[in-house]
């Protein structure tokens, strides 16, 4: 059998089958070089074994910083624990919203809004000015709306009155 | 203390996840209660500063929570969770270097004074020490692999998930990384 040092680590850590373990200590037992390689090895990870840092009890230390960053902002978390497919929806429902308050309400005008996360995707809605108002035919063909999967916060979109 | 109450559930992970996913607080907190203290350690291992591990742990778990609605149920949610702090580790490390903020020196990085020794000789605390910054001198990988097997107790298959990689992959980056390790303690006349 040839030697077996390409298979010690997985040896030391118990990563051998039943099989492979039979056959590597037989091994073991008849080749020098393999043993003493074999017995190097295992002083490393047994050195490894004592210089794992204990971590110390800190069950629940975490979760008031975590919480402040997802369900501690309210709509974020309430809007980023959703699914993707889910957020396209609740944005395309905002905007939808949107649309019809500013239809009903006549001289609403929309503001650029857009919010993403630090690494997330982005939700925009862009909706320019002179598609809100009740008379224009074009009614979103000037607006641009990008939603991708990481999706925003809900109030991405908002009305505020006064006539443009 | 409340978070170790919290910890005690019959909920299983991909079952916390999907109610995270579906806006349930406390599931999403039930997890991170329960996995907190591997996180950290494992970063801990990755970074070699308590700080920094701190810092990420935190991040691990927003991520973890805004990619709850991409999450796929197929129990191996450890792998996962320690694949998206492992990135983040890495990520890290790479911008500092190419910063030179902090060079990968891992004779001045904090683990040695915020690692708490009283139950442990001095002695064997210092050799401990120089192991872990042998550890943390290791290539990236192999030192990810490593600190995955030896110090979170995965196993091959865990290790190729997080790492997304093949098992062959993981074999020879352990075994790289002993050798390596061995390599490194000798030069430095410790005796591993």
């Amino acid at each position: 059998m040839k030697h077996v040092t390409d298979r010690l680590a997985a040896w030391a850590g118990g990563e051998l089958s039943a099989a492979e373990l039979q056959e590597t200590e037989r091994h073991l037992a008849g080749c020098q070089d393999c043993r003493g390689e074999a017995e190097r090895l295992r002083e490393t990870w047994d050195a490894l074994g004592h210089a794992a840092l204990p971590v110390g009890a800190r069950s629940g230390a975490l979760w008031p910083a975590v919480r402040e960053r997802t369900f501690g902002g309210a709509a974020a978390g309430w809007f980023f624990g959703r699914s993707p497919a889910m957020r396209v929806s609740l944005a395309v429902a905002t905007l939808a919203a949107g649309v019809l308050f500013g239809r009903l309400g006549g001289d609403l005008a929309v503001t650029p809004a857009a919010v993403a996360g630090d690494d997330s995707g982005l939700a925009a809605v862009w909706l320019e000015d002179s598609s809100w108002h009740g008379d224009s035919a074009g009614g979103l063909s000037d607006s641009w709306l990008a939603l991708a999967d990481s999706g925003a916060p809900a109030e991405a979109v908002s009305g505020q009155g006064g006539t443009k | 203390m409340a978070g170790v109450g919290l910890q005690r559930s019959d909920r299983d992970d991909d079952d916390l996840m999907a109610a995270t996913a579906a806006g349930e607080e406390a599931a999403f907190r039930l997890l991170v209660d329960r996995w907190e203290r591997d996180v950290l350690a494992f970063l801990i291992h990755m970074t070699g500063s308590r700080d920094d591990a701190e810092d990420l742990a935190q991040e691990t778990f927003v991520r973890v929570f805004r990619q709850a609605g991409r999450y796929r149920p197929e129990g191996k949610f450890r792998s996962w969770l320690l694949r998206i702090a492992g990135n983040l580790a890495r990520s890290r490390q790479r911008r500092r270097r190419l910063l030179k903020w902090l060079p990968l020196d891992t004779d001045r990085h904090d683990v040695a004074s915020s690692t708490p020794g009283a139950d442990r000789g001095i002695e064997a605390e210092q050799t401990a020490q120089v192991v872990r910054a042998a550890v943390a001198r290791l290539p990236e990988r192999q030192r990810q692999a490593l600190v995955l097997h030896r110090f979170q107790g995965l196993r091959y298959t865990e290790v190729a998930e997080a790492m997304d990689t093949s098992l062959a992959g993981v074999e020879s980056l352990i075994q790289r990384a002993l050798a390596g390790l061995r390599a490194d303690l000798t030069r430095r006349g410790e005796k591993p």
